[in-house]
């Protein structure tokens, strides 16, 4: 057990390295994120002085909405992005059956590409705080408490449950293809990332219930804003508390079915 | 060290592009081998006989459907993480299984951790002086010629000196140069290991294994050292003689082909057929420049088992 999470801080360190070679790559990555909370400072100006009801709960502003919900998103899906991307890019190259000649266990290693994708999420969260509050003077998470911190973390556990079942999946059909920002797309119009879910038509409203990454936005929010009751947040800590150790194990179960059908097949290292 | 027993894969493969339709196609066949400590092992057949498939099932990668197989005494199911510490692997296409984009020593580094060393720099160092790569440790694998990939991916084997060493196609792709170099530090610093060595070049295989399986369609079909495969799987020899006068040896009763000055004789009584060109020789006054008789070759024995000819 220890010497499998001893593991974990070598994969992050190699995946950094590789990064940081890939200079440009980074760079841009970087400008792309400074461009981002401009245009969506940009956008959220655009309605700054108009007094939006649904916002109401939020605090009224949709400057201060719209970047919660975006820094939220982003960083739960760069837990799984990177999760898959890695995978899949490991068996194209060919270095994922040296992995496995190494007495590495493979959700070792899948929680290690979490973990750097939670790394470089964190990252950009830093980065936006920073140039926020420096450039456009952005204090969205001065009110950041133990219950934003809980909502990061219980996020993280349940993405890298998915990041698990997107990685068997990968194992098993080899191209997911587009999976995963297909379902990033269909669930982010129910989560209230750009506007509140109350927007939506009626009918359409209870399926934000069904969607679970709703209660890691909706948490995030939340904890956000002071005048919350502690009794809400819990609320929104058991769900994710449940989701997280719901998709964790499903994640186990998926990983170890992909993983023991592509062995017999022969198919593990191959794209 | 190695026992193989009734070791059975078949894979499905598509046949038609209607869905459901598969054929089942033995890549492995109730294979049995016992491979004792230190030997070099050759394992050889065409592409498509199994020998990949062997060594990536006998290296945990790849589940059998039946059979056992233990390395050391463990089991590559059961134990399969004890195997994987006892194991090198050196598959296919070596140079994929390297980071390009890290340097050598990172590469070494990492798996090193992976393999659970918490201090490789000895080991390391001790690898990159053997394999002559102290001039490229700090340089980015994308920048490593073919020959020296191939060294820093068999170094990467190496780390953990594993006792059992498994070696697919090892010198395909390389120049002679590094091959030859390969070879001497496979030969002298890898005495004590036991090695599967598998290849379809029958020369490197009777070059350097002390025991050669000849493998067809998952089967094990010849097995033996090279001598004795060469003995027991060979019932004639050729006789090759230089003459002024080749075409008076056409007389003879056996086989006998004529290329010029040279003739080759096919003969399944060597006795025989000296006392009978002793006898020409003697009555058509013929000089003789030249005479010896040829081994069979490795290859002509696989090619007779494998093709029948």
């Amino acid at each position: 057990m220890f010497e499998e999470l001893r593991k974990i801080p070598v994969f992050v360190a190699r995946d950094f390295k590789i990064l940081f070679a890939y200079k440009l790559a980074f760079s841009m990555a970087f400008f792309n994120i400074i461009f981002t909370l401009f245009y969506l400072i940009l956008f959220g100006s655009m309605f700054g002085s108009v007094n939006v009801p649904y916002l109401n709960p939020y605090g009224g502003e949709f400057i201060s909405f719209i970047l919660i919900g975006s820094i939220g998103w982003s960083f739960l899906w760069s837990i799984m992005n990177t999760t898959s991307v890695s995978l899949s890019t490991e068996m194209m190259l060919g270095t994922l059956e040296s992995i496995l000649l190494t007495p590495t266990k493979i959700f070792t290693m899948i929680i290690s590409y979490s973990i750097f994708g939670c790394f470089f999420g964190l990252l950009s969260i830093i980065i936006i705080i920073f140039v926020g509050v420096l450039l456009f003077g952005i204090t969205v998470f001065a009110t950041a408490n133990v219950f934003t911190l809980m909502f990061f973390i219980l996020s993280m556990i349940m993405m890298t449950g998915f990041g698990l079942i997107f990685s068997g999946l990968t194992i098993w059909l080899k191209n997911i293809g587009d999976t995963v920002p297909l379902l990033q797309n269909i669930t982010m119009f129910f989560c209230g990332v750009y506007f509140p879910v109350t927007v939506l038509p009626s009918f359409l409203q209870p399926v934000a219930r069904f969607v679970p990454f709703y209660y890691s936005i909706e948490g995030l929010r939340k904890s956000l804003i002071p005048s919350t009751p502690i009794s809400e947040l819990l609320f929104y800590v058991i769900v994710l508390l449940f989701l997280s150790t719901t998709f964790m194990i499903l994640g186990i179960i998926v990983l170890h079915k992909g993983l023991s059908k592509a062995k017999k097949d022969g198919s593990l290292m191959f794209y | 060290m190695i026992v193989v027993e009734d070791l059975t894969k078949t894979f499905k493969i598509r046949i038609s592009k209607n869905k459901g339709k598969y054929k089942k196609i033995t890549a492995i066949d109730h294979l049995n081998l016992k491979i004792k400590k230190g030997e070099i092992f050759g394992l050889i057949g065409p592409n498509g006989a199994g020998k990949t498939t062997t060594l990536k099932i006998l290296s945990t990668l790849i589940l059998p459907d039946e059979g056992t197989a233990t390395i050391d005494g463990y089991d590559i199911i059961k134990d399969a993480d004890i195997v994987k510490t006892k194991i090198g692997l050196l598959a296919g296409e070596f140079t994929r299984s390297l980071y390009w984009r890290l340097s050598g020593i990172e590469n070494l580094k990492f798996f090193a951790k992976l393999r659970g060393i918490r201090y490789p720099m000895e080991r390391i160092n001790e690898l990159i002086k053997m394999f002559n790569l102290v001039e490229y440790e700090n340089e980015l694998v994308m920048k490593y010629s073919t020959g020296n990939k191939h060294k820093l991916a068999l170094a990467m084997g190496l780390l953990s000196d594993p006792v059992v060493l498994f070696l697919d196609e090892p010198l395909t792709g390389i120049d002679p140069v590094t091959a030859f170099e390969l070879k001497k530090i496979i030969k002298n610093e890898f005495k004590d290991k036991t090695i599967i060595w598998a290849s379809h070049n029958l020369y490197e295989i009777e070059e350097m294994c002390d025991r050669i399986a000849l493998i067809n369609k998952g089967k094990i079909i010849l097995e033996g050292e090279p001598e004795d495969l060469k003995k027991n799987y060979w019932d004639h020899v050729k006789i090759l003689i230089n003459s002024d006068k080749p075409h008076v040896f056409a007389s003879l009763k056996d086989n006998v082909e004529i290329r010029g000055d040279i003739i080759e004789i096919k003969t399944y009584n060597i006795q025989k057929t000296f006392l009978d060109v002793m006898e020409l020789v003697k009555t058509n006054n013929i000089e003789i420049k030249e005479i010896k008789t040829v081994r069979p070759s490795l290859e002509e024995i696989f090619m007779r088992q494998v093709k029948n000819v």
